[in-house]
This record gives C-alpha cells, structure tokens and sequence, in this order.
C-alpha cells in the first residue's frame, strides 16, 4: 500500500499546482520548526517606545500597539495556527474514524447513530465551536475540543460509508468464515478502503480548522491574549487600521496562503485517489 | 401532487423529528453548562445573596437541570421561547425583530455567490484544460482560502473608510430606507459571497465536467448539436443536483458566517444578537438562536431534497 | 442754539424711533434665533453597552452618564467642581454639620407631569443609601430624614459629615444621588429599575440593550434657576432627540463621526489626533484630569496579603512603558502620584515619593522575597472589551515576567469579569478605571478600607485606614483635614492596597456641527445644538 501511495505520488507531483502547493507548505514548515532561528525577536515581548512602526529592515513587517515584532508574531501565530490544525485533524480522525466505524459496522447501533449525527450537523461548525469555546472561556486545548466536536461527524459518516460499501463484499465475508476477529477485519480491510476519503477530507479539514480557529481567536475565544494567532493580531489590527494598515495585512495574507496550500494538496489528493469524491465541507 | 411525491415529502419530513430532537437536547445542555453568572450582572455589584436567590428563583434558575429541559422543550414546541435575561423582550420577539438584515444578507450572499460560482464554474467546465479553466479554479481556490471576516475589514478599509462609498456598519430597515438599505448590506454581502462563488464554482466546475463524460451527451454531441444547446438542456440539468446539494450543505457556513458578519458591520440582526448573547451569557436567546438556525438550515435541507424530484425524477423516493 | 437744536433733535429721533419701534423687538429676535435652535436628532456613539440602566445598581458610570439626561440630583457640580443646589433650591448647615436643612425647588414636574415633593425625594434617597455603593458608605452615619413640608426636609447625622453635599452630588462613577418618582421606587424596591420617571430635560424612550438608547425631549421641564455651567444651573434641551449607539470599535465610531453618522463618539484612538485636529468636520474634545488606571490586588490571598508584594508591584513597573501600552500617545497620559491632580485643594506633591514611578525591578525582586513570595504564578482578571484595562493586562504581563514572575493572564468578558473580580479567591489583580474628578477625599472612602469593594482587605491596615476617613469626615477646617488628607496619601502608598499606575485623557470627538458642546467629564447634550 505505501509503495502505491508513493508512486502515486510521483504523478501528481508533476501537477503544478500540487507542486507549488508542496513547496509552499514546505516553507511554511521549515519556518515554523526553526521559527527561533529566523527570527530573533521575541513575540510577547513589549516595547511600547517602539509601537506602530512601519515595515523596516529590522522589523520586516513592522511593529504592533505594544512595539512587538509582528514577523516574529506571525511565525508564531502560524506555529499556533498549524498546531491547532494538526491535533484537530487527529482527533477529527480517531473520534469520527470510532463513530463511523461503529456506526457502518454494526447496523443495530447505525441507525441510533445516524440520527444524532444528523442532529449535530445541523448545527454550522462555527456556531457549535464558538459556543463551547465561550463556554471553556477560549485557549487553546479548548478550541482544539471544540473544532474536533464540530468536525467530527462529517468524518464519521465518511468512514461509515466506506465500510458500508464494502463490508458485504466477498472477501470480508471469507475472512469472517476463516475466523479473522472483527478487529482484524476492520484494520486490515475496510481502514484500507477508506484511506483515500479520510485522507482528503483530512486535508480540507486541515484548511477549514486554520480558518476556523482565526475566526475563533479574532472573536476573542481563541488562541488567548498575549499569546500570538493570526486571527487576534486582525482582531487587534481595527483599532489601528487607518493609522497602521500593515498589522492587518500580513496575518491575514499568511493566513490566505496556508488554508490555500492545503486546499491545493486537498484537491490533488482527491484527483489522484479517488476523483468521485464531492468533497467540499 | 402525484401520491408518490406525497409519500416522499412525508417520510422525509418524518424522519427529521429525531433530527430536531437531538438539536433541542444538544443546544440545551451545551448552553446550560456555560459559566459566568447572569444574574450578578443584572443585578450588579452591590447584590446582597438574597438578591441574587430572589431573582434566580423569578428565572426559574435554581431548579435541576433534567426539570428545566423537559419544562424549556415543552415550552419550545408551543412556540414560547422564554425571556431573554436582559432584553426586555421574549426570545422570539427579539429574534424575530432581527430577521430581516440577517436574511437580506444571506440572500444577497448565496444569489451573488451563486450566480458568480454558477458562471465561473460553467466557464471552467467549458474551457477544460484551457487558460480560463485554471483561472477560475485559482480564483475559486482563492474563494474558499480567504477568511471572511478579514475581508470584511479590508472592504471596509478601502470602500468605506477610502472611498466612502458605503457605510461602515450599521443598518436601515427596508421599511424606513427601501434602497439605501443595500448600501448597509453590499459590503457584508460580498465577503460571504467570496466564499460561496468559490465553493460553487469547484462543484459546478467538476460536476458539470462529470456529465459531459455521461453517455448521452456524446450521443447528443454526435448528433451533431450545438455546444451551447447541449450545455444548456442537458448537463447543466443533470450537474444541478451535486450542485444544490452543496448548495444547501453549505447554507450553514453562510448563516454562521453570517453571525460573525453581523458583529463586525454592527449589523443589528440575528447574529449580532447571538454573539452577544453568547457573550453576556443570556441563556435564553442563545437557546433560541442556535435552534433558530438549525431550523432553518434542516428547512433548507428538506427543500434541497424535495427539488431533486424536480431536477432528476429518476432519482428514487427511497 | 445749534448745539441745542442738535440735542433736541436727536431725543425727538430717539423718542420717535421708540414709538415706532415694537415693543421687545430685540429680545424677540433673540428668541427667534433661540426657536431656529431648537430640534433635530443627535447620534452618539458610546464605547460600550450597558447592562442595565439603574444607576444605583451598578459602579458603571456611564448608567449615569446615559440617564443624566433623565434624572437629576438635589445637587450638581459645575465646571469649577463646586457643588450647587439644583433640584434643591438652597440649603443651610447647621448642628455642627449634623443637621442638613434642604428647600426643595417648587413646580418641578416629572415626566409623567406630577410635581416633584419631599416624598419623592425621601424615597429615592432611602433607597440611594440602601443600594447605592456611595449611598452605603454615608448610611452607618445617617441618623434619619425629618420631612418638615412638600418642599422642605431635614437630614440629621450622628456624627458632623462634613462631605454630604459633595458626595450627594458626586461626579464620581454611579455615586450620584438622583432624585426618582416614589411610584418607581415604590414599585421596584432595590431590584433594578427597568421603568424611568424623572425629571430631567429629557424622557426615557426605549432601550434595546445591544442597541441603542433613545431620549425625548421632555416639553415641560423646569431648569433650575441658576447660569448654565457644567451640570448646575439652567439646562435647555434644544436637541429633540437623543440616540445613544453602542459600538464596540473604534475606527467604527470614527468613520461614523467622519461620514455623518454619529454627531459625538467616545473614547477613539489617540493616535488618530493630529488627523482629528486637522479635520475641519470633526472637533477633538480632549477631558482633563479626566481618569486614572489602577492596579487593584486581591488582599485576602498570597502573595498580596502581605504589604511588601503590594510595594514590589509599584517598584516592578515601568509606567512610562505601560502609558505607551495603555493609551498611545504621549499628550493623553501623565504620571501623577497624587490622587487628586495639581490646582486641585487636595492635591499633595510629596505622595508617593520614592515609590511612585521609581522603576526598580531589583528592589521589587527583594520585596518580593521579603514576603515570602513562593512563586505561584499570578492571577490577572481583565475585560476584554475595555482598551485600556486590555492593553494594560498584557503590558503588565511583561513586565512582571521580566522580574521573573510568572503571570496567568484571564481575559473575559464583562459579565464573567464582574463575577470573577467578585469573588475572594482565583484572582490577584485587577485593572480598573477609576475618575480622578474627584471633589472631596471622602469619596475615596468608597472602596478603601475594610472588605470595601472587591478588595477584601481586611487587617489591623485596614483598620487604620478606616480610622483616617473617619477623622477625615468630622474635621470641618481645610488645614487641619489636609493634614489628614496627606496622612491617607502617606499611608496609601505605604500599605499600597491598591494604586494608580497613570492618568489620562479620553479623547472624545464630536461633529463640527454641534455647537457649545461642553468639555465635561461624563458628556451630556443639553445647551447644544445644530448649526
């Protein structure tokens, strides 16, 4: 399967966009894994004689309210961003992967199952994560829990069809004569069938949370003060925005360039392995 | 209407009781558990605790939790759904008299969106492989990468503040302003439409793409029909039902968009009302604000559903 | 004979021209441009919304700023900061300051067109000393109202309060008293007041929390007698219609004064000054001494229990940083120990000598130990949607963390702020706004001393304190009570319960439109109108 995997790989990489997309996310990792090399200034520290500057040689995107280096503050907002994003995406994957399992696997619990995933995705993701998120007063661990509960269900019907359309299949049924636990079943067969979709729902998860958690921290129930995120240097850039129009545009910019890079390899991901697939959010 | 299309809309609208059932439970508990204190805000700094017993008890604040679900659904299915805590109005007439901005924007938002997605993605399908196929799926990425809220502020920076064509924030209601209220409603329409063109352009782009492979249309093509008489009869028909489905799944980004939209325009609608109600913990009207919009997104679900009848009667009333 | 002929001429033009002239021609043509005054609509746009709008119900000053337009007090302040009878009609202390003898103003009307009498005014002040944070402060020392006729009462005292006056008519947050119709505290008791009746130059309309706030002319009201100057005297509601907004961003508020929207905005962005004076629309209205921003520490709990971590926090901070962090521009802030400002009777120069705005992380780090200080990071309870109490949170989260004190920084909401801060444990500082327009030391007393406010102070310190004001309260001679004052000075900083890190100025703008708006410290819109 890994051999697979990489020489399908080797195809779509040969796709621009991919490509860029690649190289982009790339940079973006190398500058958030030696962020303190790029960078010397700190993020938190203040130097208030020094607020408001414009873009210069010594701060390159110039400086905020409290005289910080809004450079160093994007790097760190994007390492808190992508942080965000990731452990989202993992739990997205543990907690729908066990739903939808559950759900496609034993059709006593599905329709049980079903119904309240329904319920929940009624509700639009941000309402849901805004809510929890005011409720546990923001940070964070808190919005990771509260973006992870809102996407959640979207995975778990994905997965829940996967095993749906092929858990009647031959091989799974003689598997089962065999003797082979449900256990193994589930892990070697049916997870082999839904890589793909989880995969690219994954990556435009991966998108959806960036964005979602700057929205959350710019409202004031995110990433929490004075710790930098992306969404609250644009929340904190209104009060400044004719006087000091740079502080909201750098954030944002990064932002755009991030949750586009993802949905590129979302998108090249799809193509590649399985280009059936309407996935939007 | 013909019994089978009756029996249809029937068992789909039966099957969204436990839906909404699990939204009343689920928004229930979730607002329930939120801390901060109400009551000491209302009453402020100077309560002494027999204030604050007194009033929790006039809110019916100080019974168990399990008591005040069954007694707020009962409530709800009547159609009361209570008191807000600090507006001096019931729930229903406070979301009510908000109505209008948010539903102006979120039509405004999906009918640019749509109409903008619709074009650039028939545009795309059409010009496969070519320079305007990768124009309009960069711009539809573009779409879907930017938040909305940050282009909200920059559309305010450079048309309200710059060149003062529209209004920073606020609102007239149609009935006082008639057409300058879209002067309120063009700037936080167009950050929402943003998204929604993007979204639709890449389903029509590739669901479009999807039917041009279909049998029928090589046959039509071989019979020698005009391109544009094909598109038009044939595919864009057929293309429409992955297109309004993803239409009416992503009617709830628009209306939780919407909630951050509102706060940043001071726009006075149901958002606006939402977060802060959120905000200052007025339970209530969180209450009635988040089943409000899980009504209307079921709602246009449910409608979504009953339309594919109309766009493709193979589909089967299972 | 010419000379006299001229002489007589002249007198017969006078006396002709008299004739022929109408009878007051010019005071009518002045009334006439008085009439032109009158009308329109005035849109403000206020920083944040209100919870509620019973001014006895809550320390949020801009309740009263708000219903100063509808209710008035017994007595106003002008812009000398002098008290001045203004519901009352004169008054006269005698007993050695126990005996108050207040005459009420006859023919003025409420809003629902009965005449304001004694009983009204007994009512809303019992409930003023029950309720009110000011009103609670007076009441250990109240002995009783005597109602002497409709329009005469007695306030009698245990002891000689010497404050009353001023503290009736206190600028200070919510402190003032107003006088309500007894209908309204009749039907609402301590509980808040959701229905408004009084006697100002303006009728409360309707409120819609989130929203906005609307006023009406009232018609029939009576001004007080006296020169319009600040809150005393006539008030002349030219205005028809008053609309507060409440819009929680800046540039927001801004663009709206810029574009017409709004007439008057509050609290914008210093930064933005030199853009606002060269605005020909716009008039800059900058208050002063205007307000104070203040390091509040929670006295029951470690480390601030003890009096050397309190002293460790003036020495940690460098104020000039935190004026950069706070307000912006270096015009707005000043550095002023003294809590009363230079010009002001009660100002003192010494204060705060050698503590105040002497940046020493060294000598804060020593105090710190010699408290016993174990290092268990610190507690900072701020609101997000103030400016100033924000930006100041995060600055001073720096600077302590660069002493090497760690600091959990909580930013919430209002309504979790106010429950936080209410409570004895989980917080150790806290960042308030308090008015430096403060008429009379005694107000002080409001929230210093023993478990007053959410200090929760509460040892032999707090005692002493507690016996400095009540010398304060008794001693009627200005030389022998300044001496007491700068003992309080003295004391404060020494026991430090809490302190002011700096002054400064609210920049408020209003449209150029607007005439004869006044600089007051809580605006108002009477005696202006449109050009």
């Amino acid at each position: 399967m890994i051999i697979l995997f990489f020489s399908n790989l080797s195809k779509i990489v040969k796709k621009t966009n991919f490509r860029i997309a690649i190289i982009i996310i790339t940079i973006i990792l190398f500058s958030i894994i030696f962020t303190p090399y790029i960078t010397e200034f700190n993020p938190r520290e203040n130097n208030s004689r020094n607020r408001l500057q414009s873009p210069s040689l010594t701060h390159y995107m110039g400086t905020d309210e409290f005289g910080r280096d809004i450079f160093a503050r994007v790097l760190y907002g994007a390492r808190n961003s992508i942080q965000v994003g990731i452990s989202v995406v993992v739990l997205t994957i543990i907690f729908g992967g066990m739903v939808g399992v559950l759900a496609g696997y034993y059709s006593k619990l599905d329709n049980v199952i079903m119904r309240i995933l329904d319920g929940l995705m009624a509700f639009p993701g941000i309402i849901i994560a805004i809510s929890l998120a005011a409720i546990w007063g923001g940070g964070k661990y808190n919005i990771i829990i509260a973006l992870s509960f809102s996407y959640f269900p979207k995975m778990a019907r994905i997965v829940r069809s996967s095993i749906l359309s092929i858990k009647d299949l031959e091989y799974i049924e003689s598997a089962k004569a065999i003797g082979a636990s449900n256990t193994r079943i589930i892990f070697r067969h049916i997870l082999k069938n839904s890589i793909s979709p989880i995969m690219v729902q994954a990556s435009f998860n991966f998108a959806r949370a960036i964005l979602d958690e700057a929205a959350l921290s710019f409202l004031g129930i995110g990433i929490m003060p004075p710790n930098p995120s992306l969404g609250g240097m644009i929340s904190d850039a209104r009060s400044f925005l004719t006087v000091a129009p740079w502080i909201i545009t750098f954030p944002g910019i990064f932002i755009v360039v991030i949750v586009l890079s993802f949905n590129l390899i979302g998108d090249g991901l799809r193509d590649l392995l399985d280009p059936h697939l309407q996935n939007n959010y | 209407m013909k019994p089978l299309l009756k029996s249809y809309i029937l068992k789909r609208l039966i099957s969204l009781i436990p839906v909404i059932i699990i939204v009343a439970v689920i928004t229930f508990f979730i607002t329930n558990l939120m801390p901060g204190d109400p009551v000491r805000v209302i009453l402020g700094n100077m309560a002494t605790e027999e204030q604050v017993i007194q009033l929790e008890e006039s809110l019916g604040l100080d019974q168990p939790l399990i008591y005040r679900f069954f007694d707020w659904a009962v409530n709800i299915i009547r159609g009361d759904f209570g008191d807000s805590l600090y507006l001096n109005s019931s729930v229903r007439s406070a979301i009510i008299s908000r109505i209008e901005p948010t539903f102006l924007i979120a039509l405004m938002a999906q009918l640019m969106g749509g109409i903008l997605g619709l074009s650039l993605g028939i545009l795309a399908a059409v010009n496969h492989r070519k320079i305007m196929d990768k124009l309009s799926i960069t711009v539809s990425l573009l779409g879907i990468s930017v938040p909305s809220f940050w282009l909200s502020i920059i559309l305010i920076l450079v048309f309200s503040v710059w060149l003062r064509w529209f209004p920073v924030s606020g609102y007239e209601p149609l009935a006082e302003g008639g057409f300058s209220t879209f002067r309120y409603l063009i700037l936080p329409s167009t950050a929402l439409a943003f998204m929604q063109a993007g979204i639709i352009a890449r389903i029509t782009r590739s669901s479009v793409l999807d039917t041009f492979k279909a049998d029928y249309i090589r046959t039509a093509r071989s019979k020698g029909l005009f391109q544009r008489t094909i598109i038009i009869k044939h595919s864009l028909k057929n293309a429409m039902v992955p297109i309004i489905t993803v239409i009416g799944h992503n009617f709830a980004i628009l209306l939780g968009g919407t909630w951050i939209i509102e706060t940043i325009f001071f726009i006075p609608g149901t958002g606006y009302l939402a977060i802060n109600a959120i905000m200052r913990r007025d339970i209530p009207v969180i209450q009635g604000c988040i089943i409000f919009v899980a009504l209307i997104y079921i709602t246009v679900n449910f409608l979504v559903d009953i339309s594919y009848v109309f766009f493709n009667p193979r589909i089967k009333y299972s | 004979m010419k000379k006299t002929l001229k002489v007589s001429i002249a007198l017969l033009l006078i006396l002709g021209l008299s004739l022929i002239i109408p009878p007051n021609h010019f005071t009518v043509i002045e009334a006439q441009e008085n009439e032109e005054r009158y009308g329109g609509t005035i849109n403000i746009a206020q920083k944040m919304a209100v919870a509620h709008l019973d001014s006895d119900n809550s320390t949020d000053w801009l309740i009263t700023s708000m219903m100063n337009h509808v209710y008035e007090g017994l007595f106003e302040f002008d812009e000398n900061l002098e008290a001045q009878p203004h519901l009352a009609k004169n008054y006269e202390i005698t007993d050695e300051g126990r005996k108050y003898i207040v005459e009420l103003r006859e023919g003025v009307l409420f809003h629902n067109g009965e005449e304001m009498t004694s009983d009204d005014v007994m009512a809303s002040f019992n409930r003023w000393l029950e309720v009110n944070g000011a009103g609670s402060t007076v009441a250990p020392y109240f002995k009783e109202i005597e109602r002497v006729s409709d329009y005469e009462l007695n306030f009698i005292f245990e002891e000689p309060y010497a404050p009353f006056i001023n503290i009736l008519a206190s600028p200070v947050s919510n402190q003032k008293f107003v006088v309500r119709h007894q209908d309204i505290i009749e039907e609402f008791g301590s509980d808040v007041i959701t229905d408004h009746i009084g006697t100002g130059p303006y009728k409360y309309l309707d409120w819609i929390p989130d929203r906005n706030l609307r006023l009406e002319r009232f018609e029939d009201y009576q001004p007080s007698p006296l020169e319009p100057s600040y809150y005393s005297g006539e008030r002349i509601p030219y205005i028809e219609n008053i609309i507060y907004e409440f819009i929680t961003e800046p540039t927001v508020r801004v663009s709206g004064v810029q574009t017409g929207q709004f007439d008057f905005a509050e609290e914008v962005p210093t930064d933005q000054f030199e853009m606002f004076e060269a605005n020909p629309d716009i008039e800059p209205v900058v208050i002063y001494p205007d307000q104070m921003a203040m390091f509040i520490m929670n006295n029951a709990q470690p480390p601030f229990d003890n009096k050397y971590a309190r002293q460790a926090m003036v020495y940690a901070l460098d104020l000039e940083e935190l004026g950069y962090s706070m307000i912006g521009n270096p015009e707005f802030w000043r550095l002023e120990a003294s809590l009363h400002e230079e010009g002001n009777p009660w100002y003192s120069s010494t204060a705060g000598e050698g503590i105040y705005n002497n940046y020493d992380p060294e000598k804060a780090e020593e105090l710190l130990e010699k408290a016993g200080y174990d290092g268990t990071p610190l507690v900072i309870v701020s609101g997000q949607d103030d400016r100033v109490e924000r930006q100041g949170a995060i600055a001073i989260q720096d600077q302590l963390e660069k002493i090497g004190v760690e600091v959990e920084l909580q930013l919430f909401d209002r309504p979790t702020v106010v429950e936080r801060r209410a409570e004895k444990e989980g917080w150790n500082i806290h960042l308030s706004t308090f008015s430096k327009i403060v008429p009379d030391p005694q107000i002080h007393q409001g929230w210093t001393g023993t478990n007053k406010w959410i200090l929760n102070w509460d040892d032999e310190y707090s005692a002493q304190m507690d016996e400095i004001f009540a010398r304060m309260m008794v001693e009627t001679d200005y030389e022998a009570r300044y001496e007491i004052v700068e003992e309080f000075y003295d004391f404060m900083w020494e026991t430090v319960p809490y302190f002011n890190m700096l002054d400064f100025s609210r920049l408020n703008i209003v449209n150029s439109s607007v005439q004869n708006f006044q600089e007051a410290w809580q605006p108002f819109f009477w005696n202006i109108w449109f050009e």
